[in-house]
C-alpha cells in the first residue's frame, strides 16, 4: 500500500527525488517483496550460518565461536557418517523405485476406463495419510511373530524376517514404507503428464509402423513424460532425503539407523546443541541444492524441446 | 486396372450417435479425392477408418483390391498426413522422416537403446536409410532442415516434413487430414500449389480431407461431399458446383455462397418467386414451396423493368480487384438478401440504395424441392421474369 500512494499519479515525492526518478519508484515497488524475501527465507539462512559456526546451546550462558569446527567435527563424526551414508542408501532406493513405480501405475491406471477413479483414490490414499500413524499398522504388519507379512512368508516356506529390527533390513523397510507413501503422488503427476500428451502422436506412431506397446511407449509415450519425469525425480529425492517419521517412529535411530534429518533432530532437541545441529543442517542444505541444481541444469538441457 | 480404394457399405456410430451411414466409394488409382462436408459430418472419421485408426461397425475397406478390415494401419501401405503434423518433438527432422523405414526394416531389439549395437547388419540398413530420407528431403527441398528439431520449424516446414514422412515409405494411398488449416492464409494457397504439383510427381492416389470447399475446388480431381454421415454428392468439381444435387451441397459449394430464393410451385407445374413466374416450368410435381438458387455471377440486374421482375436495393459494394460483389436487399422480403458478383464497373452504376430489377437465365437457375432435393427442370415458359430478351 506505501508503494502505491507514494506512486500517486501527482507525484510530489517521485518529482523531488532527483538521480533517477524511474530508478528511485522502481526500487519503491521492488522494496515490499524485497523485506519479505529478506525476512523470511535470507534472514533465517544467515542465522542458521552464523550459528553453525558457533557452540551455541539452549540455556548456555556464554557462547563460543568456533569457525568450522563444527563442520571438521561433524564429517570426523562417525554417527553422522553413518546417517550421511544411511540417507544416500536411502535416496539410492526411493529415487528409481517412486519414478519407475509412479511411472508403471499411472500407465496401468490410465489404461483404465470405468475403474480408472477407484485406482486413483487407492493409490492416492497412502499419500494423504500421516505416516506416524500408518508406521504404526507398519509395525504390526511387519511383526516377526504376529505380522500377516512374515505369516505370508512363513507360509511359503522361508524363515522369519525380523524387518524393523535385523539392522541390513532396516533401510530396505523403510525405503519400501517410504515408496508405499509416495507411489499415488507421483502417479497423479504422471497421469497429468499422460492425458497431456496429443492423441495425433499415438496414430502417427501407429501410422508408421510403431503401434506396438514397447514400440508406442519408447516413440511417443517416454520422449513425451521427459518433463514430467525430471519433475518427478526432483521432488521425489528431495522428499527422499527429508526422510524422518519412519525412523522416528519405527527405530527411533537404533541399530545404526540413523538418517540425516534424525541426526539434526537429536542434536539440536535431544542435546540442545543447537550451533552442532545448526551445522548439520547447513550441510544437509548443501546436499539438498547441489543435488537439485544438477538434476535442472543437466536434465533440463535434454528434456525440453 | 484395380481401384485404389474401395468403400463398401461403411457404417460408424459412437455409442448411439450414428456417424456414419452406409457408405460407397470407389477411388481410381492416381485420383485426387477430397472429402468435404461441413464440420461433424463424418469425414474425418471416414479418413481414420480407411487409415485403420478407427474400425467401422459395418461394411468394407478394400485397398488395392485388397481387404484390409483386419489389418493394422502399417501393413495397410498408406500414409497420413496430420492436422497438427504429429511430428516426434524429440526426434530431428531427419530422425522424423526416418522412423517408418526403421520400424520396416530394423527388428524391435536393433532399435532399442544399447541393445541394437550388437547388430551387425544395422549400420549397413542405416546407411540406405539416410539415403532415402535424403532423397525425400531433397524433392521437398527440407535438406537444410534435416538436423532441426519440428520445434525449431515454421508451421510450413513442418508440414513439409510430415509430407516427407508420409512419402518416405512410396505408398499407394496417402490420407491427409485438413493439412493445411494451422497455415495462414498466404502459406496455404502456395501449398496447394505444391500438394497439386506433388500429387502430378508421385502420381500416387490422395484422399483429402477438408472443410474448406475452396481447397477442394481447386486440387481434387474429384469431390466427395458428406453431409451428416452420408453421401451427399460425388462429381468433379465442375459437376458439384453446376448441378448440385442439394441444397446442401449448393450451399456448401461456392464462395460467395449460392442465393436461395424462396419460391413456389403452382398446380400448373409454374414456379412462382413471390407472385412472378420465374420462367421455369416443373410438371408432374406436387404444388409446394421449392427453393430456387441463384449463383452470385448468374444474377442480371435491370435498371429498366420491362415486365415485373423481383425489386432488390443495394446495401453494401465490396471490390475484390477484378470482380464486385453487391450485397443487396429483396425489396419484398427485407429479411431475404442476395449476392451478385459483377465485373468491376467505371460507369457509376450499382451504387447503395440504388434499386434494380432481379433476372437470370432460366437454364442457370436451380431448383430444390421441399427436401432439398434437385429438381428437374424439363422446360421454361415464355413468361420469364427478367430474362433477358
Amino acid at each position: 500500500m506505501t508503494a502505491l500512494s507514494l506512486g500517486a499519479p501527482d507525484g510530489r515525492l517521485l518529482r523531488l527525488a532527483w538521480p533517477g526518478r524511474d530508478g528511485i519508484a522502481g526500487a519503491l515497488f521492488v522494496l515490499p517483496a524485497t523485506l519479505l524475501l529478506l525476512a523470511i527465507i535470507l534472514a533465517p539462512l544467515l542465522c542458521l550460518l552464523v550459528l553453525s559456526l558457533t557452540d551455541y546451546e539452549i540455556g548456555a550462558l556464554q557462547i563460543r565461536w568456533l569457525g568450522l569446527g563444527n563442520f571438521e567435527k561433524a564429517l570426523s563424526d562417525p554417527v553422522f557418517r553413518r546417517a550421511m551414508g544411511n540417507t544416500l542408501f536411502y535416496v539410492a532406493l526411493v529415487l528409481p523405485g517412486g519414478v519407475l513405480l509412479g511411472l508403471l501405475v499411472a500407465l496401468l491406471v490410465h489404461g483404465r476406463t470405468r475403474s480408472r477413479a477407484f485406482y486413483e483414490v487407492a493409490y492416492f490414499l497412502p499419500v494423504t495419510a500421516t505416516l506416524i500413524a500408518m508406521a504404526a499398522v507398519w509395525q504390526f504388519l511387519l511383526h516377526p511373530k504376529l505380522g500377516p507379512v512374515n505369516g505370508l512368508l512363513r507360509a511359503v516356506g522361508f524363515p522369519e524376517t525380523a524387518f524393523i529390527s535385523e539392522p541390513s533390513l532396516l533401510i530396505p523397510t523403510l525405503a519400501v514404507i517410504g515408496l508405499w507413501n509416495l507411489i499415488g503422488f507421483n502417479m497423479i503427476l504422471f497421469l497429468a503428464g499422460l492425458t497431456a500428451i496429443p492423441r495425433d502422436l499415438y496414430d502417427a506412431a501407429e501410422i508408421d509402423g510403431a503401434g506396438g506397446p514397447i514400440d508406442r511407449f519408447l516413440t511417443v509415450t517416454w520422449p513425451q513424460l521427459a518433463p514430467t519425469t525430471m519433475f518427478v525425480a526432483v521432488t521425489t529425492s528431495i522428499t527422499a532425503f527429508k526422510v524422518f517419521d519412519t525412523v522416528a517412529v519405527l527405530t527411533r535411530g537404533r541399530d545404526g539407523s540413523e538418517v540425516l534429518l534424525y541426526a539434526i533432530y537429536l542434536e539440536g532437541f535431544q542435546y540442545f546443541k543447537i550451533g552442532y545441529s545448526a551445522a548439520l543442517t547447513v550441510i544437509f542444505l548443501a546436499f539438498m541444492l547441489a543435488f537439485s541444481v544438477f538434476q535442472a541444469f543437466q536434465l533440463d538441457r535434454r528434456v525440453h524441446y | 486396372m484395380e481401384n485404389s480404394l474401395e468403400l463398401a457399405g461403411i457404417t460408424k456410430a459412437f455409442g448411439r450417435t450414428g456417424v456414419l451411414a452406409d457408405i460407397d466409394l470407389a477411388v481410381q488409382p492416381g485420383e485426387f479425392l477430397s472429402l468435404v462436408g461441413p464440420s461433424g459430418c463424418g469425414k474425418s472419421t471416414l479418413l481414420r477408418i480407411i487409415a485403420g485408426l478407427e474400425h467401422q461397425d459395418a461394411g468394407q475397406v478394400r485397398i488395392a483390391g485388397r481387404v484390409v478390415d483386419r489389418l493394422s494401419p502399417r501393413a495397410r501401405n498408406i500414409a497420413m498426413v496430420f492436422q497438427n503434423y504429429a511430428l516426434y518433438p524429440h526426434m530431428s527432422a531427419s530422425e522424423n522422416i526416418a522412423l517408418p523405414l526403421k520400424v520396416d526394416r530394423l527388428s524391435l531389439a536393433e532399435r532399442l537403446p544399447l541393445l541394437r549395437y550388437l547388430s551387425p547388419r544395422r549400420p549397413r540398413i542405416e546407411r540406405d536409410i539416410v539415403e532415402e530420407v535424403g532423397k525425400v528431403a531433397e524433392a521437398l527441398q527440407i535438406e537444410p532442415l534435416l538436423a532441426r528439431k519440428p520445434g525449431q520449424l515454421s508451421g510450413g516446414q513442418r508440414q513439409r516434413v510430415a509430407l516427407a514422412r508420409a512419402m518416405v515409405r512410396q505408398p499407394s494411398l496417402f490420407l491427409m487430414d485438413e493439412p493445411l488449416s494451422n497455415l495462414d492464409a498466404q502459406l496455404r494457397v502456395h501449398m496447394r500449389d505444391e500438394l497439386t504439383d506433388l500429387h502430378r510427381r508421385l502420381g500416387a492416389t490422395f484422399i483429402y480431407v477438408t472443410h474448406d470447399q475452396i481447397e477442394a475446388m481447386t486440387m481434387s480431381s474429384r469431390i466427395a461431399m458428406l453431409d451428416g454421415g452420408q453421401l451427399a454428392q460425388i462429381g468433379s468439381p465442375a459437376e458439384l458446383y453446376e448441378r448440385p444435387a442439394s441444397l446442401v451441397v449448393a450451399r456448401f459449394i461456392g464462395s460467395p455462397a449460392i442465393n436461395i430464393l424462396p419460391a413456389r410451385l403452382d398446380a400448373s407445374g409454374s414456379v412462382l418467386v413471390g407472385n412472378l413466374p420465374a420462367g421455369l416450368v416443373v410438371p408432374g410435381r406436387i404444388a409446394g414451396p421449392v427453393s430456387l438458387g441463384l449463383r452470385p455471377e448468374h444474377v442480371r440486374l435491370h435498371a429498366v423493368c420491362e415486365r415485373p421482375m423481383p425489386m432488390a436495393t443495394i446495401r453494401r459494394s465490396e471490390h475484390h480487384g477484378a470482380d464486385r460483389l453487391l450485397h443487396l436487399d429483396l425489396v419484398e422480403d427485407r429479411k431475404a438478401g442476395l449476392i451478385v458478383r459483377i465485373p468491376q464497373d467505371d460507369s457509376g452504376r450499382y451504387q447503395p440504395g440504388e434499386t434494380y430489377g432481379i433476372g437470370f437465365a432460366p437454364e442457370k437457375a436451380h431448383l430444390f424441392d421441399g427436401d432439398g432435393m434437385r429438381m428437374a427442370v424439363t422446360g421454361t415458359a415464355p413468361a420469364r421474369i427478367g430474362a433477358a430478351a
